[in-house]
């Protein structure tokens, strides 16, 4: 299963138009950005988990994602509380100025540590958002309101194709490595770390030249059902703003400019000591 | 009689927990068969052939291959004794020559280098692409390609060949010399699995054939006698081959014939005694 698969479903999220859907995102991002308290960005985060548990995801489907998640998340919150100045200390040490990277690191601060959460925190929200979107959001409907916002047919269309062709070459590439370990091909099972990695580059080729031919066998396909014919065109499906997607975006609006007024003018999700 | 080479046991596999593929499959598989698998595409033709080399394994069952079950046995060793040969060949070339291609198995079986290349070279000669050893893969015509993968299996000199749908997008000659091999194959010694919609295939090459519909199997038997079980294939949206229709609709020849060349020699000894 990928991130950009779509699953069906009637929540309200679902049924939102895919633009106040992506005003919903642009929004989160800004949101993100201008608060940097972990209190403020805990709840936009619990947000969006909620989101996800409501339009009842598979967590399990997706644990390779969420693992290389995880590991950045470490990496990101250690850097953070290590690197970041800050003035009040919880522990004192001091690392000698001869090891490389580490060295003149003195101490872990209160600032480092809530900056360490508040990184993590973002991280998560922005990685978590985007696919709620495409979860959500039928193909058809998310490549018509791309074009309804202006972007040009043939790019949506490209973009929407691109889209359209992970899950197959994620199944193209499970059936390749179904196919060496056919072949007596054991690195993938019983391997050093250092093979695996290896065990994956004869994977590329085929799945390069079978996403080339695809690419060719669409242009073909595409060319001859008169591709581009017309300057303007019709579409099958039609999206139309209604009253409750008017009301969601004006939501999300109001939201984060008050957020944004107030964290300007009053320093709110700021974090001060 | 000797231990089947490959024993299913009351085996069910889901997908998912929606999608139940195969339900309470038994099959015996002995060594020195040929046999063919029909039945509809989403039959679970396919997936039960993947749990003869351990590719899947059972959700509930258990399938032993020459005595090992899959579910403990590492895959490798598996593989070493049921060789299989994929539908899509896009799936299965992955090295940029034609020898390299063939020696990938025989060197993942760590044999010496000599070794490899008798292999290679027998394997290349059984499917007619002497020759080709230094070209890409990927110039080879599809037909072509196809036999290359067949050839990368032999290479693995395996007890037992599953070949998924060998004829698909192959010329009546390709066909041919697809059915002659697995019939040479079979005379070796060798077990052969064949999948396949190709009615007249199936009735040339195959000696038992096991009807799949839907995730279970319908009719297991002697090639003769499910051919000619009307009923039971028209359950499973299968014809059989035009052949044995005739036989069927006149219904007064004392033998059950499979193959036009079977056919013409019955009716002309009919013929003569008259």
């Amino acid at each position: 299963m990928s991130l950009v698969h779509y699953y069906p479903g009637d929540s309200f999220f679902h049924k939102l138009d895919p633009r106040v859907k992506m005003l919903w995102l642009a929004c989160m991002f800004v949101l993100s950005f201008i608060f940097n308290h972990p209190l403020h960005l805990g709840v936009l985060f619990i947000s969006v988990l909620f989101l996800w548990i409501y339009m009842k995801i598979p967590f399990s489907e997706l644990k390779l994602f969420f693992k290389a998640l995880t590991i950045v998340a470490i990496v990101t919150f250690f850097f953070q509380l290590l690197f970041y100045p800050g003035e009040h200390a919880i522990v004192s040490f001091s690392i000698p100025r001869w090891i490389p990277y580490f060295g003149g690191v003195t101490a872990i601060t209160i600032e480092g540590l809530v900056n360490g959460i508040a990184m993590v925190l973002r991280l998560f929200i922005i990685v978590l958002t985007m696919p709620v979107i495409t979860m959500s959001t039928s193909l058809e409907h998310l490549i018509i309101s791309l074009i309804r916002m202006g972007m040009p047919y043939e790019i949506a269309f490209a973009a929407t194709t691109a889209l359209n062709l992970v899950p197959v070459l994620q199944s193209d590439a499970l059936k390749i490595i179904d196919a060496q370990k056919a072949r007596a091909f054991t690195a993938l099972e019983r391997g050093s770390f250092k093979d695996k990695i290896k065990a994956y580059v004869p994977l590329i080729v085929p799945l390069m030249v079978g996403s080339l031919k695809k690419g060719q066998q669409l242009e073909v396909a595409m060319e001859s059902r008169a591709f581009g014919a017309y300057e303007s065109r019709t579409y099958l499906t039609e999206i139309r703003m209604r009253s409750i997607d008017y009301v969601f975006a004006a939501f999300f609006v109001i939201i984060t400019i008050l957020c944004l007024a107030l964290r300007i003018l009053k320093g709110f999700g700021a974090f001060r000591l | 009689m000797a231990e089947p080479i490959i024993k299913v046991e009351d085996v069910w596999f889901q997908y998912s927990p929606e999608v139940v593929a195969l339900k309470e499959i038994n099959l015996e598989i002995h060594s020195g068969e040929i046999l063919a698998l029909i039945g509809q595409n989403g039959g679970g033709k396919t997936t039960l052939a993947k749990h003869f080399n351990g590719l899947l394994k059972p959700t509930k069952g258990r399938v032993l291959v020459a005595g090992m079950d899959t579910k403990e046995t590492p895959t490798h060793k598996i593989v070493a004794k049921v060789g299989y040969v994929f539908q899509n060949p896009a799936h299965q070339i992955f090295m940029s020559t034609v020898y390299e291609e063939v020696a990938y198995g025989p060197r993942n079986l760590e044999l010496s280098e000599e070794e490899v290349d008798r292999r290679v070279k027998e394997a290349l000669k059984v499917v007619g692409l002497e020759g080709t050893e230094e070209m890409h893969p990927y110039d080879l015509d599809y037909g072509k390609r196809k036999l290359l993968t067949v050839a990368s299996v032999l290479s693995m000199n395996p007890e037992v060949f599953v070949l998924d749908e060998p004829t698909t997008g192959q010329d009546h000659v390709g066909r041919r010399v697809l059915s002659d091999l697995c019939i040479k194959l079979n005379k070796e010694g060798k077990t052969v699995v064949v999948i396949t919609h190709d009615m007249r295939f199936v009735a040339r090459t195959a000696k038992r054939v096991v009807l799949m519909a839907e995730g279970r199997i319908l009719k297991d038997g002697p090639v003769e006698e499910v051919l000619y079980d009307y009923e039971t294939l028209r359950k499973a949206f299968i014809r059989p081959p035009q052949v044995v229709e005739l036989n069927l609709k006149v219904g007064k020849f004392p033998e059950k014939f499979l193959t036009v060349d079977e056919a013409a020699e019955m009716i002309r000894g009919i013929l003569k005694s008259r």
